[in-house]
């Protein structure tokens, strides 16, 4: 990923080396995919049968995480509405890196049912960088766990860059987000590397 | 003897009300009465629950229609106490209708919620309120949304972008159809060449 520690960094001299711990780490990435319990629509049904014994997503090493710090993945489930998509950005800036976005149902692929609504994100990859998106309305716990599996192999090959993506275009996304909230913009500590002040507003 | 005719009828005999198909009572009165006929409702008639307050903007009449949910526990009665509150909004740019809806929040301090929600989706003038602001939206500067003069697609195309379809715009059912042909043509080769 984008800024590995410092003899990761020698190793990476040896080509050879390189590859080997590259995919080390992304099978240990891939191996633990914390959820954060966080949930925006009706997709937030899906997701506890999804954890409990039922469908039983912990035997992936899929499991819940209590604060956006702790947790690599985020599920968008279901509708967003644009005073929730200001609280999920602001969620998102928070999560450690390497972190991973999940948008789940047709509502957040393209505004689905919601297409004509006066409050809700019709194009969603304008604001956030997505690496997966489930299909359906609702998708079943089946279908989410077939997006973590195809996320789970994404990452193995080193292309689940949703994050580095959010740094790199970083001025595209901030000028969409400002677009809609105008002058009442998130607060910039939670993004203090992008905002020239440190983040003290 | 149905309890308009033994409770509502003694009380209120200028009144009119009449019961639906549900068993629902309905009474009608204005937005000048209609502080002190709730309060009597509630203190006399033992409506002591007010369930919600709901609007329907008929924009053909002009009017805002809202009814006051009453419910009773002793009697297992529910009571809708009807109010046409027309709709023009004030000339000044707030965005709130010229007639005025006075509070109940001194009967039920829930009502506060309800009237916030009217205040914010229909434009409805709450007086008498303590703390009227938002309650769903945020930063809203365009017509209270539930209003059926409010043209959602409109607003829609002017603030938010959609996501571009496919350039080839196929159907999802014939491409899916088409694709299973491939598959099964794909298998029958196979299962042709091993045998």
């Amino acid at each position: 990923m984008k800024n590995p520690d410092l003899p990761l960094e020698e190793l990476k001299q040896i080509k050879g080396e390189q590859q080997l711990i590259e995919w080390m780490v992304n099978w240990f990435r891939k191996q633990s995919l914390w959820v954060l319990a966080y949930g925006t629509g009706c997709g937030a049904i899906e997701v506890p049968p999804t954890m409990t014994a039922r469908y039983d997503a912990e035997r992936f090493g899929i499991r819940g995480a209590a604060t956006p710090r702790q947790a690599d993945v985020m599920i968008i489930s279901g509708y967003l509405s644009y005073k929730t998509l200001k609280r999920v950005i602001r969620t998102y800036e928070q999560m450690q890196s390497p972190k991973y976005l999940i948008g789940l149902g047709s509502c957040v692929t393209n505004g689905g049912m919601y297409w004509d609504s006066y409050n809700t994100v019709k194009q969603i990859d304008l604001y956030l960088p997505f690496d997966i998106y489930v299909a359906g309305c609702m998708p079943r716990p089946e279908a989410l766990i077939e997006g973590f599996a195809a996320l789970q192999k994404k990452i193995s090959e080193g292309r689940a860059d949703g994050c580095e993506k959010y740094e790199k275009n970083i001025e595209y996304y901030k000028a969409n987000q400002k677009k809609i909230f105008g002058d009442k913009m998130l607060p910039s500590y939670t993004c203090d590397w992008y905002y020239s002040d440190g983040g003290t507003a | 003897m149905s309890f308009i005719d033994t409770d509502l009828q003694p009380r209120f005999p200028n009144r009119e009300f009449t019961v639906d198909a549900q068993g629902i009572i309905k009474t009608e009165t204005n937005t000048a009465e209609l502080l002190g006929l709730i309060s009597r409702f509630h203190n006399e008639s033992g409506f002591e629950l007010l369930d919600t307050i709901s609007c329907t903007d008929w924009i053909e009449e002009g009017v805002l229609h809202l009814n006051y949910i009453l419910y009773s526990y002793q009697h297992n009665q529910t009571l809708f106490v009807k109010v046409k509150l027309p709709r023009e909004l004030k000339e000044d740019g707030t965005k709130r209708t010229v007639a005025e809806l006075p509070s109940v929040s001194s009967i039920w301090p829930q009502a506060e919620d309800f009237e916030r929600e009217l205040w914010e989706m229909f434009g409805v003038n709450v007086v008498g309120h303590n703390d009227l602001r938002e309650f769903f939206l945020e930063d809203w500067q365009d017509l209270p949304p539930n209003r059926r003069d409010f043209d959602t697609l409109k607003f829609v195309n002017d603030h938010f972008e959609f996501r571009v379809g496919r350039e080839d715009a196929k159907s999802v059912a014939e491409e899916r159809k088409r694709l299973k042909e491939l598959r099964d043509m794909e298998k029958a080769k196979l299962s042709g060449e091993t045998e």
